[in-house]
């Protein structure tokens, strides 16, 4: 696409930004010919809107709720979808330029992304959700309703869980099971313990969403995981890649 | 069975073990008083670089941390935790681990609730 209007993206400008998030995310570039993963999600599309520098991204999620009654089937989407939006969405730098990205989850019923949602009603064991990202284990998003002491925690823990185990979609579609399952190199790939080297959560500021942190040296609170905890703009930028983009 | 059968088997396990994630468990204070409490909860920490979790708490909120839970340890809450510092307005008070272990409950999430039984000026 070759624009010349003010504002709209020139084939340069496409260019630039292509190998900016090629070079961010570790990945080769090279004109007309794309990595066979690059933009190849069925389940993600980006427009990118020059004039206002910012992204859109909506990712389409098959929430599969077998065993829930309709209200809840509707809640449990909509914290989904609300978890994945709050801590999926940020600015990112793209070749000096600030763009605002904003992501969307929405329940498509024949996405290549099945997640099934649960509701885990015991006060005893905390539900572990789980997304191995390979084709044929669906991923599993549970809600602890019985386990919080309200609602509200319980709201904010899945939501963030939801976002969490999303990344793991994203992350083994771009950089594969090593990537996903070692959450970023911080954990082993099979046991999921954290390695000698993970530091403790900081002290304050951002908590990478997608990295697990060593809480024997340093923990964070549970406002702290609800509040600061935020996707990396590199792992952002793998979403980006994988998607299909449409510039306007 | 058939090798290819075997094999599909291992790794669906290896694969369901792999992307469960660890244990958690919760500790959460509550606020029972009526006073706005600054509460500092100190922990063992493999270094002396471990800062302690503050928690400014209005009256009747809920705030705490999440631990990973050893299947050895599931009956008690984080052994990492040592003490409490909380302070009102009027006063302040440290209460270690042990006093707080019999006020703890387990309801789901661990639940501390400091009233005015645990802490008064």
């Amino acid at each position: 696409m070759n624009q010349t209007a003010e504002g709209s993206a020139t084939r340069s400008d496409e260019e630039k930004f292509h190998s900016f998030i090629h070079a961010a995310i570790d990945k080769p570039y090279q004109i007309g010919k794309p990595h066979k993963r690059e933009h190849s999600s069925r389940w993600a599309d980006t427009i990118v809107t020059s004039a206002t520098k910012s992204i859109a991204i909506t990712v389409h999620i098959n929430f599969k709720s077998p065993k829930l009654a309709e209200t809840e089937r509707l809640n449990l989407i909509s914290l989904a979808a609300q978890g994945i939006g709050k801590y999926w969405s940020r600015d990112i730098t793209v070749n000096g330029s600030l763009y605002k990205v904003s992501v969307t989850a929405q329940h498509k019923p024949d996405s290549p992304l099945p997640t099934i949602l649960k509701i885990e009603q015991g006060t005893e064991d905390y539900g572990r959700s789980f997304n191995a990202g390979v084709l044929g284990v669906d991923a599993r998003f549970i809600y602890n309703k019985g386990f919080f002491p309200n609602t509200k925690l319980a709201d904010d823990d899945f939501m963030l869980v939801c976002a969490h185990e999303f990344g793991h979609s994203v992350l083994k579609a771009a950089g594969g099971i090593s990537l996903s399952w070692g959450h970023k190199g911080t954990t082993g790939v099979i046991s999921q313990a954290v390695k000698k080297s993970t530091p403790g959560y900081p002290a304050s500021g951002p908590i990478d969403l997608m990295k697990y942190y060593d809480d024997k040296k340093q923990k964070a609170s549970f406002s702290q995981l609800v509040d600061d905890s935020i996707v990396s703009e590199k792992d952002l930028m793998r979403l980006i890649w994988l998607s299909k983009i449409q510039w306007k | 069975m058939p090798l290819l059968s075997r094999l599909f088997l291992i790794f669906l396990l290896l694969t369901f073990a792999a992307c469960k994630e660890p244990d958690p468990s919760f500790v959460f204070l509550e606020n029972a008083t009526a006073d706005r409490l600054q509460v500092i909860a100190e922990f063992d920490g493999t270094n002396t670089a471990s800062k302690p979790l503050i928690f400014e708490l209005d009256p009747g909120q809920q705030d705490g941390w999440r631990f990973i839970s050893d299947k050895k340890e599931a009956k008690s809450f984080d052994s990492s935790f040592r003490s409490l510092l909380i302070r009102s307005e009027k006063c302040e008070r440290k209460i270690e681990r042990s006093t707080l272990a019999k006020q703890i409950r387990k309801d789901g999430a661990w639940i501390l609730r400091i009233d005015q039984a645990l802490f008064s000026c």
